[in-house]
């Protein structure tokens, strides 16, 4: 079912959670709501459940406007954190009772429940209470409960945060295919945004209440419209240099502290509006940094640790004041103190607003 | 072999302190032996040891007695009376604590931090200290040698640690809980019917178990403000059985006091699970 949040603003006391919010879901899309903490996610997920009532604009299920409905009336599954499952009942209980307070004849509940847990491998779990089986379990369990009454609408509230590293990347895919085989339209709250990255259709970045940008994880990552989207996604996150913007004639120029770099002709192109003179904030991620010997357009640096990853190696590099990561080949061998090049992958600069933060790229 | 060895260690380790928590529960031990040996015997020798098994101390169960020159009454309405007592306070408490440490955890309203402040220090405030401004109030709205004023003055000193006990309890259930079954398709009574209400079932028990002993025990008030015999509770007829020294029975006096504790330790036998739950919400963060 299509998603429509319109103007939506909701207030605790004078604190703003969510901030005049426009977002536009199409059917069987898979959403992450992505931010920091407190940054309204949440309140946005629960003004979608029905728990919040917002205090501006619309939120639109389908054609029909939702707003005012009651969290039982809208026909959503949601899936806790903490998985909220009831302590009292036992695992067939947990997952029929929506189906219970829906009234079904108890042989068409009995023969769903058995079916989704199945479907979930809960089958042998039946008959135990939430806190005698496991983390990942009572998820799953969790994960049933919600889609036992086949909703239109899913609702996940950070349902990975609770689980061991291992069974969050295996979670991962799993719901990721669910979602996909189910074709429910699905919304996603993570602050993790390797999460929001590797499972949803479209990210929504949000930042202390207000929507940054609503985009495909690609563009995001590649064409981030602000120095809080850039820094926020991708990992480890991106550099940021404090440069200054110098036109002579007919080349432009990045002039750092103790370098001075030339722009390419695509660059030039896009980031065109910059001013002569003009502060600006180079982006650059840690994958288009290379480690060279002396050269044109190169940035002279001190290493200043080295941490292995296995796949590769990241160094960070102390550039004047600045301190910068550089993702290196697995056999580089530079040691903590030694001077070393950094060669830009010029194509791949960002450039930001030293005064808003907004991105001075002429596309965005 | 080792595995021996360390045990006899441990038993001679542990010994002194064996002996030491002996001798100091030894007094308690003997008390209540003494309480069970004297009402069955005619005589005891040393203190503990019965002489002359009888039932005879007993027969307040199926007669009236008589000591010296007074009469008492048939022990069977005094106990019901004490069961009307502790049987209504615990209702009383659970249904008023129950709402009120609701209302306590999960809503918010102007003055909530005063009103919990506030209750503490009814809690902390010595009840004897209330009696006579009580014996007024309890004359003034005709409640007076009736067992329902006595019933309202222990609810009104017992609600503020019932209903922090309560409060606790409500503490303890995670918002996501009701949202989670709000979005389940339940209405505000279902939700406190079927998923809150199971989370307190130890808290109401605690709560009525505490109420109905603290009801069943209740003995200044009770003789305070009842007068008429008919309104006595068990704990005022125990005293009055002990009222004129001159005639005291002690093997009357001990079977009676057994009788008394009967339910107590029947009550507590049933409810020490419940009781073992209680942890006032103490260490929530």
């Amino acid at each position: 079912m299509r998603v429509i949040l319109r103007d939506i603003t909701k207030k605790f006391g004078t604190f703003v959670a969510v901030d005049n919010l426009n977002l536009n879901i199409h059917d069987g899309e898979f959403v992450a709501l992505l931010g920091p903490s407190g940054c309204g996610k949440s309140t946005t997920l629960l003004m979608l459940a029905g728990i919040y009532k917002p205090d501006k604009g619309k939120i639109i299920f389908g054609n029909k406007n939702v707003t005012h409905e009651l969290p039982k009336d809208r026909n959503v599954g949601m899936c806790f954190q903490n998985y909220a499952l009831y302590p009292h009942m036992t695992v067939f209980e947990n997952i029929a009772f929506p189906l219970k307070l829906r009234k079904m004849p108890r042989d068409i509940i009995e023969k769903k429940v058995n079916q989704i847990a199945r479907k979930f491998h809960l089958d042998s779990l039946l008959n135990r209470r939430p806190s005698e089986i496991s983390g990942g379990q009572q998820q799953r369990v969790a994960l049933a409960r919600a889609l036992v009454k086949e909703p239109k609408i899913l609702l996940l509230d950070e349902p990975l945060s609770n689980l061991d590293s291992g069974l969050r990347i295996s979670m991962r895919a799993e719901i990721k295919k669910l979602q996909k085989d189910l074709g429910i339209t699905t919304v996603f709250v993570t602050h993790d945004q390797t999460e929001a990255l590797s499972m949803c259709d479209k990210i929504a970045v949000m930042n202390k209440g207000t929507l940054q940008d609503f985009d495909t994880p690609e563009k995001l990552y590649s064409q981030p419209k602000n120095q809080f989207i850039a820094e926020f996604i991708g990992n480890p996150p991106m550099n940021f240099l404090d440069v200054v913007c110098i036109r002579e004639g007919d080349k432009v120029y990045l002039k750092g502290t103790s370098f001075k770099i030339e722009l390419p002709e695509r660059a030039k192109r896009e980031f065109a509006q910059i001013q002569n003179g003009e502060k600006v904030i180079l982006g650059i991620r840690p994958e288009n940094l290379k480690l060279t010997s002396e050269g044109q357009n190169t940035v002279k640096g001190e290493i200043y640790v080295v941490e292995p990853l296995g796949r590769d190696k990241l160094v960070n590099v102390k550039i004047g004041t600045n301190r910068i990561k550089v993702i290196a080949p697995q056999d580089y061998n530079g040691n903590m103190g030694e001077n070393v090049f950094v060669r830009l992958d010029m194509d791949k600069i960002h450039l930001f607003s030293s005064e808003d933060g907004n991105s001075l790229r002429m596309s965005a | 072999m080792p595995q021996v060895k360390r045990n006899k260690r441990g038993i001679l380790h542990s010994a002194p302190i064996y002996i030491f928590l002996i001798l100091v529960s030894l007094p308690i031990v003997i008390a209540y032996l003494w309480l069970f040996a004297s009402s069955f015997s005619s005589k005891l020798t040393l203190g503990i040891f019965p002489k002359g098994l009888t039932l005879n101390n007993w027969r307040f169960l199926w007669s009236e007695i008589k000591l010296g020159l007074t009469a008492f009454e048939s022990i069977w309405p005094v106990t019901l009376n004490s069961i009307l007592l502790a049987g209504s306070i615990t209702i009383l408490e659970v249904i008023i604590s129950l709402l009120a440490g609701f209302a306590l955890s999960r809503m918010d309203f102007p003055g909530k931090d005063l009103i919990m402040k506030t209750t503490i220090i009814l809690h902390a405030f010595p009840g004897v200290a209330l009696l006579i401004a009580l014996f007024y109030v309890l004359n003034f709205i005709n409640l007076l040698d009736s067992i329902m004023g006595v019933v309202l003055v222990k609810v009104a000193l017992e609600l503020p640690m019932a209903t922090w006990m309560i409060k606790g309890f409500f503490d303890e259930i995670p918002w996501e809980l009701e949202w989670a079954a709000y979005i389940d398709g339940c209405n505000k009574f279902q939700l406190w019917y079927k998923v809150i209400l199971p989370q307190i079932k130890p808290g109401i028990s605690a709560v009525a178990i505490f109420a109905f002993l603290a009801g069943w025990s209740e003995f200044i008030y009770s003789y305070t403000f009842l007068f008429s015999s008919e309104h006595y509770t068990l704990a005022v007829f125990l005293k009055n059985l002990i009222g004129d020294f001159r005639f005291l029975d002690y093997g009357l006096l001990a079977a009676a006091g057994l009788f008394y504790l009967i339910p107590v330790i029947v009550f507590f036998l049933i409810s020490q699970k419940s009781l073992m739950k209680i942890n006032f919400g103490g260490i929530k963060g």
